[in-house]
């Protein structure tokens, strides 16, 4: 086979360029083992926190449905809106937002841009109240409901206003999932 | 011989060998067209409105807030570049510039909106990424044979290997991860399956708890046990088996797009880098003597 005499190495010395490549390999590799163990980094499941949850090959982990409804409120005269994501965002997008914690504080973001601008409002306040199931679990409190989302900034580090789940797990019936996300 | 010599002999040297380019150039046109087809399918499911026009509101990466979707029609031009730079790949013209102008023009779409993030999506990046890195374009490729100074029939091991081990690192996080006390209890799969208790002959399987286990419990030996595997010769052509049984399962239980093919055209790559030579000669060989055959039977 003439194949088999071309995959003799040719014996010669590694060049520089031979080195920086397999250098480059390692830095790829460790990086790719690495990266996605950051969920470690943050307390919780990355299920439920979602923090470290991406780029991290957390396939087919879980069932979560969530309902959200967002309450945006003018703290001088202490009106106050309810907005539902499906007004603002497209199905697909309206459909994840409240599993999604990171999600919902950039959307109570845009919610709190909108008001001060198109209300002329200062000082928005943005809290959200989300019920979310996780894997056939009894719906529960995703975030923390008292919270003005408007004041909290959008960081790498543990969200403090993601709540513990603490919801016990049990198989749920029927066997296809929960309906009732009310909590 | 000292002990590091010996290392870098064991390790080392073995990585710059040049071996057939042939299973490397395989994955090359497989790749190529499964984003081909995937441009194809963004089109013609009326996606790119959907995910990139509609929208009034993206949801940003965190560093990324900057990436904006094109204004216009332009999202639509951008598939149309992604499309036709998917074909340069697979016939491996213009190979180098079309992959790493492939590299970014998908990590750009990938990066417009946190709600559309998929994890085979993610690979596609890595992919790309190391298929600017690997000469994908030396063989079965339009650039050899427009310029036959660049045609030769040998890769370097490493290219081969990146890819080997980029796809074990995905597979063993892959199994690694569904050890954990949801996935051990059976869950969400069981609510999955059972969604689907209305197929053919096994749907009414789909309800049984030692099924649902099986699989549970089967998947994390599949990607702990098995991917290793596939680095042995003695082993991988089972472990190749199960896994593309793996694939096509999950691609006709969760429609789950590209990822199933993706995935089996890397997990070709862990064959002897002349499998698609051998496999040419072998389907020869066999269309040969059926003709033969048939040529007899006729004249019989």
């Amino acid at each position: 086979m003439n194949i088999k005499a071309a995959t003799r190495t040719s014996g010669g010395a590694l060049q520089p360029r031979h080195w920086l490549l397999l250098g480059f390999i390692a830095v790829w590799l460790v990086f790719q083992l690495l990266f996605p163990l950051r969920h470690l980094l943050y307390p919780g499941s990355p299920s439920w926190t979602e923090e470290g949850h991406r780029f991290a090959w957390q396939m087919k982990l879980r069932d979560k449905k969530a309902q959200a409804i967002f309450f945006v409120r003018d703290p001088a005269s202490g009106r106050e809106w309810r907005a539902l994501p499906d007004d603002y965002l497209v199905a697909h997008q309206a459909r994840k937002v409240g599993t999604r914690p990171d999600m919902i504080l950039q959307f109570a973001h845009y919610l709190a841009q909108l008001w001060a601008q198109e209300r002329d409002i200062d000082g928005v306040e943005v809290r959200a109240r989300v019920c979310a199931s996780l894997n056939g679990r009894k719906a529960v409190l995703l975030i923390d409901p008292d919270r003005d989302l408007a004041r909290v900034e959008r960081s790498l580090r543990h969200a403090d206003w993601i709540l513990p789940l603490e919801q016990p797990f049990e198989r749920p019936k029927p066997r296809t999932g929960l309906l009732d996300l009310s909590c | 011989m000292n002990y590091r010599a010996s290392l870098r002999q064991r390790f080392v040297d073995p990585l710059f060998e040049q071996v057939d380019a042939a299973s490397l150039v395989f994955f090359r046109v497989a790749f190529g067209s499964i984003m081909l087809v995937e441009c194809w399918r963004f089109w013609e499911h009326g996606w790119i409105a959907r995910h990139y026009i509609e929208p009034e509101f993206f949801f940003k990466y965190y560093g990324f807030g900057w990436v904006e979707p094109w204004p216009g029609s332009g999202m639509y031009w951008h598939f149309v570049l992604l499309a036709v730079l998917s074909l340069l790949i697979a016939v491996g013209a213009l190979y180098r510039l079309a992959a790493i102008l492939f590299f970014f023009a998908f990590t750009y779409v990938f990066l417009l909106d946190q709600a559309r993030y998929l994890n085979h999506f993610y690979l596609v990046i890595l992919i790309a990424f190391i298929m600017t890195l690997v000469p994908a374009n030396r063989s079965f490729a339009l650039d050899a044979w427009l310029r036959p100074r660049l045609s030769k029939d040998t890769v370097p091991a490493w290219s081969v290997w990146l890819f080997r081990l980029q796809f074990e690192i995905v597979y063993i996080y892959a199994g690694v991860v569904k050890v954990n006390p949801d996935w051990l209890r059976l869950e969400p799969l069981g609510m999955w399956l059972a969604r689907r208790d209305d197929w053919p002959v096994i749907g009414p399987l789909f309800n049984e708890d030692w099924v649902v286990a099986l699989a549970a419990y089967g998947v994390i030996a599949l990607h702990i046990i098995g991917a290793p595997l596939l680095l042995f010769r003695r082993t991988r052509g089972y472990v190749m088996v199960l896994y593309f049984a793996f694939h096509l399962m999950n691609h006709f239980l969760f429609r789950i797009g590209i990822f199933p093919w993706v995935t089996m055209a890397g997990t070709l790559l862990f064959l002897e880098p002349d499998w698609p030579r051998r496999a040419l000669r072998w389907a020869w060989q066999g269309a040969e003597r059926a003709l033969r055959r048939g040529g007899a039977t006729a004249r019989g």
